[in-house]
């Protein structure tokens, strides 16, 4: 694939350099040249030097047949624009930007550009950290409004009913595994001490789910 | 009428000034504290909030929902096409974007095909008025 990265920040850089050892044709657009030495001796793509949301910049970039854009200055605005111009002007498919504003970052969703926001990510993986959770974050919707969650049941949850342990419009749980098999949760599905279940959970039951399967764990208590 | 002026530069300025004087309701949002109280020194009165314009919740603060106008006029194209970005969710505004590379027009006219942003480059107008006067003399 031939993938397109305008800045090359921490973040630009690194991306290139993972894309690049993956096989893709990658080329990388930064308006301060020294930028590039991030890229390292081992990059083999391309770089060119100019702003990305500048019309000719992007044109000279290859961005009429790139199969990616990806907007990664550190101005959320400018990567706003530069999306809209890959999107509406070389009508490239596959278009992400950091934004680090999560209220623009959900204005922005409905251009048809998906956005990154690592202010919310990051404060997503501290407040995890912080609670020493017993879960996986899988995947977080409108910019962590709701969050999908999985985690281990313990010996005291064991033979309990999902109805039990679920909140109403605050905790859901979605699917239990027991062993390889997987099923949809039901109200009566009864659980059994390490079975997985898997739960959409409200951002105000966060501790409350951390305490159901936290605090009564044996387990954990002694480690 | 109601103006939302997103800039307070030389044009963001005086262009609040003028429509002051022509009796219309103003808001200026101005990032730097020292150039909006220049500016509310000047004609003592209060007209400017100090904030980025391009946060929503600075453009709540200076009364987006209700304007009638918005204008994106720093010296920025991006910032000004986020202005408009905004100001097309959160208020049926006209809005009228200040845009230094003209190739980047097509783009704030994609916004809103309906209520298209007015779009001024003052790039494009330089050049129109002198392919007229190199037409004009080519002419004579």
């Amino acid at each position: 694939m031939r993938y397109l990265i305008v800045g090359c920040g921490r973040v630009g850089s690194t991306l290139a350099k993972l894309l690049d050892a993956d096989g893709h044709q990658v080329i990388v657009v930064d308006e301060n040249p020294g930028a590039f030495k991030r890229l390292g001796q081992k990059f083999k793509g391309h770089v060119v030097v100019g702003t990305g949301i500048d019309y000719d910049v992007l044109k000279r970039s290859g961005a009429a047949t790139a199969d990616g854009f990806i907007a990664v200055t550190n101005g959320d605005n400018r990567n706003v624009m530069a999306a809209l111009i890959a999107q509406r002007m070389f009508d490239i498919k596959k278009i992400v930007a950091r934004i680090y504003d999560p209220t623009r970052g959900l204005m922005y969703r409905d251009l048809g550009i998906e956005t990154v926001c690592p202010t919310t990510v990051g404060a997503k993986l501290i407040r995890d950290m912080l609670m020493e959770a017993p879960w996986d974050t899988l995947q977080s919707f409108d910019f962590g409004k709701v969050t999908s969650l999985t985690a281990t049941v313990r010996a005291s949850e064991s033979g309990k009913r999902v109805s039990e342990l679920e909140r109403p419009g605050r905790i859901r749980i979605a699917a239990v595994r027991t062993g390889k098999t997987v099923r949809v949760a039901a109200d009566d599905t009864i659980l059994s001490e390490g079975d997985e279940i898997n739960a959409i959970v409200a951002p105000d039951a966060i501790s409350e789910f951390a305490q159901m399967f936290q605090t009564a764990s044996p387990a954990r208590m002694s480690a | 009428m109601f103006v939302l002026i997103v800039g307070g530069g030389k044009v963001g300025s005086y262009l609040t000034r003028a429509l002051l004087a022509q009796g219309h309701e103003v808001v200026m949002v101005e990032q730097q504290e020292r150039k909006a109280r220049m500016l509310e020194q000047l004609i003592e009165q209060r007209v400017t909030v100090i904030g980025d314009g391009c946060d929503p919740l600075v453009l709540d603060e200076a009364g987006v929902a209700r304007a009638d106008v918005v204008v994106a006029d720093t010296g920025d194209d991006e910032d000004n096409l986020v202005v408009c970005l905004i100001a097309k969710k959160k208020s049926k505004a006209r809005c009228i974007a200040r845009v230094n590379n003209p190739a980047n027009k097509m783009i704030f006219e994609s916004l809103d095909r309906e209520n298209p942003v007015t779009v001024i480059s003052s790039t494009e107008i330089i050049l129109d008025v002198l392919s007229k006067s190199i037409t004009a003399s080519a002419s004579t």
